[in-house]
């Protein structure tokens, strides 16, 4: 069986993942968004997601101590390695403290930030260049890459949120969340920038819905963000 | 992050005085659990970064890596990780001996 998913945040991923042994389906590889599955027992395997050091791959150091612990490397894809270990042999939990996982979840964050300036800049790239051909097939790759620079930017700020609980967790005192501004504020600038880029070059019924989107954007984001800092007073 | 960096945490210390004597990725998961009576289960994925770690602060070596027996691979204190550990264990000592303050009734006495 295959489905396609595409999952952003590797706790739900690896929820699903679980989910679906727990259904009597063992995922066995992936690709760009393709999980295959084969039948396996109910609840065979448990599935966890780890952040390796190398893409697309992993040392033999790293195969060899998990396959130690009776853990086997499914699939890498990215900086991304998918495990499983049979349910039978035990608990699979792969951060059992707090250090860790706040410096698991660190590597994910530079990780999630390093990817969305490099989509902002092949947005931008891609915006250009849609500009300068009117070429419609540019704008719709624009307006693609545009949706997941918008996906990653909101990854990041939950990365850190969950950063931010674990630092409470560490110290046991409960801090207010030092970031202040809403996540709709930079969405609206950038697609007022957007706007600007493009309002020479085409058609006011293009330009005005984005127009429009990034002023509700931006009010949302000034209104959020205003609330935020009154809260945090 | 400070190369001697102390309170250690939890996990090092109990990894460090796993390898007291040579031992492997899963052994140190097994003693640990045994010493803490099941109270501290080291995760692979924390065993593994700090094993690492403590590799790159040379405070563990690698102690033998027999590549054609697929052995697994051992490792084991060096000085300079014994010298860190007992730093820790005289700031542990510190804490419980000052604890003991707290069996002192309000008026001084015992």
């Amino acid at each position: 069986m295959v489905k396609f998913k595409l999952y952003f945040d590797k706790d739900k991923e690896t929820k699903w993942l679980n989910e679906m042994a727990n259904k009597g389906w063992a995922m066995t590889g992936f690709f760009a968004g393709f999980y295959t599955f084969e039948p396996c027992e109910q609840g065979e395997y448990t599935y966890q997601i780890d952040f390796g050091n190398r893409f697309f791959s992993v040392t033999d150091d790293y195969r060899d101590f998990m396959a130690d612990a009776g853990i086997e490397i499914v699939q890498t894809w990215g900086f991304w390695v998918i495990l499983r270990k049979r349910t039978a042999k035990g608990d699979f939990e792969l951060y059992t403290d707090v250090e860790s996982q706040i410096e698991h979840y660190r590597k994910i964050q530079i990780m999630f930030k390093v990817v969305t300036v490099i989509e902002l800049i092949c947005f931008f790239t891609e915006l250009f260049a849609a500009v300068q051909s009117q070429s419609h097939i540019f704008y719709g790759c624009a307006f693609f890459i545009l949706a997941f620079v918008v996906a990653f930017m909101s990854i990041t700020f939950r990365t850190g949120d969950i950063i931010h609980e674990l630092k409470e967790r560490q110290t046991g005192i409960e801090e207010p969340r030092n970031r202040n501004i809403s996540v709709f504020l930079p969405i609206g600038l950038l697609c007022n920038s957007v706007a600007l880029l493009i309002q020479d070059s085409v058609s006011e019924y293009i330009k005005l819905p984005i127009q429009v989107i990034a002023i509700i954007f931006m009010l949302i984001g000034i209104y959020k963000t205003a609330q935020k800092r009154k809260n945090n007073l | 992050m400070a190369m001697n960096e102390t309170p250690l945490t939890e996990a090092f210390y109990y990894i460090l005085l796993a390898l007291r004597k040579p031992n492997h990725g899963y052994g140190i998961i097994q003693e640990v659990e045994e010493l803490t009576l099941g109270r501290v289960q080291l995760g692979p994925g924390t065993l593994y970064g700090a094993l690492s770690t403590l590799q790159k602060r040379a405070w563990i070596e690698i102690y033998s890596e027999d590549e054609s027996s697929r052995k697994k691979k051992e490792y084991i204190i060096t000085p300079e990780g014994r010298k860190a550990f007992e730093k820790e264990r005289e700031r542990l000592k510190e804490l419980v001996n000052n604890g003991k303050l707290m069996e002192e009734s309000e008026d001084g006495q015992i």
